[in-house]
């Protein structure tokens, strides 16, 4: 046990210091409920993978999925090449659907009546992902690290009526 | 003072970095624009070389390497299409198929002209006007592939060099644009 954690440690001080990112959840079910903000370090989840024996940390993909990768891969590839542009815009009565590929980073707007949706997708962090799945097996504490990339920025914001989710990194 | 207006213009062209607009788009762009006449508006703008990546993600039966897969309940095969279309084009400039629907006073006309393979549909009744340009290059590439199969990528770096209105929908109610700019 004291091997494992003197390993976390090491683990900790490999990654870095300055990865000190946390995940925050951030959630007001109703008008009238209680605001509930969940932060979580990203380091303490890595810390945790520590414990966590390595052949669990190897997940297998099925073949459908592995099947989609390298053109994910691709994909991913060809989206951060690209000039910054509205790739998808749909207008329809009170609703707009908009996607938008900005700097590094795939934005999906979607804003209706009482309803308001936006994603962040940054791209060097799904790239860094896809790249922990290879040879049909997904190392979980490569995709992990790839979270480390999003840096400060909001992930997901959905405002229905005086319902509030919002889930950022810090 | 004409002359100075022209070598300002000229300067703040090349300080703005204008460029012809052929050197601006080196990599085309495959753009879809709908609107209903209800409201609702629909805006697609992509590489190409997106496209050709996505179209890599189509189902296994339909899409094998560089072709695609006419399935078997497909009532006209590749193979007899792709005699059809070197008979039309050994015929070359000329209306291929002219059908009047005197009812609708609907036209429809699929002709070659130039390097063009143009479809009309000219519905004077409904208010309806379909224009879809191909261009035969296109058309040989896809063909280009062997028994049942359409050589999709080479229609698709056939389709990277061309540039304009590819299809025009127009009808009372919607209007369809794709083109590659």
């Amino acid at each position: 046990m004291l091997l494992k954690m003197a390993g976390a440690a090491a683990l900790a001080a490999s990654v870095g210091v300055a990865s000190m990112d946390y995940v925050f959840v951030d959630v007001k079910p109703d008008k009238d409920a209680p605001r509930i903000i969940l932060p979580v370090p990203l380091l303490a989840a890595e810390l945790a993978l520590a414990f966590v024996p390595p052949a669990d940390l190897d997940v297998p993909i099925d073949d459908e999925a592995r099947r989609y990768l390298p053109i994910a891969r691709e994909l991913i590839g060809e989206l951060r090449e690209m000039p910054d542009a509205e790739i998808v815009r749909v207008e329809d009565g009170d609703e707009l659907v908009t996607v938008t590929k900005k700097g590094d980073v795939l934005e999906v707007r979607v804003k209706g009546d009482n309803e308001r949706v936006s994603v962040n997708v940054p791209l060097d962090s799904v790239e860094e992902i896809l790249k922990s799945a290879r040879g049909g097996r997904l190392d979980v504490r490569k995709a992990l690290r790839g979270l480390h990339r999003f840096g400060r920025t909001d992930l997901v914001e959905v405002v229905d009526g005086d319902q509030h989710v919002r889930i950022y990194v810090w | 003072m004409k002359g100075f207006a022209t070598v300002a213009g000229l300067s703040i062209l090349l300080l703005t970095g204008a460029r012809p607009a052929s050197a601006q788009t080196a990599k085309p762009w495959l753009h879809i624009q709908v609107e209903e006449a209800r409201g609702a508006k629909v805006k697609v703008n992509v590489p190409l070389s997106l496209v050709e990546i996505a179209l890599k993600a189509a189902p296994e039966p339909i899409f094998d390497e560089k072709h695609i897969r006419i399935g078997k309940h497909c009532d006209l095969k590749v193979s007899d299409m792709r005699r059809m279309w070197d008979e039309l084009k050994a015929a070359g400039e000329t209306d291929f198929v002219t059908v009047r629907d005197e009812d609708d006073g609907e036209t429809v006309t699929v002709s070659r002209k130039g390097d063009l393979v143009q479809v009309r549909v000219d519905g004077a009744k409904k208010n309806e006007r379909v224009m879809v340009d191909v261009p035969v290059a296109l058309v040989d590439a896809l063909f280009a592939g062997e028994g049942e199969q359409l050589n999709l990528k080479g229609a698709l770096a056939e389709l990277s060099k061309r540039r304009g209105d590819i299809v025009r929908v127009e009808d009372k109610s919607d209007r369809v644009r794709i083109w590659i700019e």
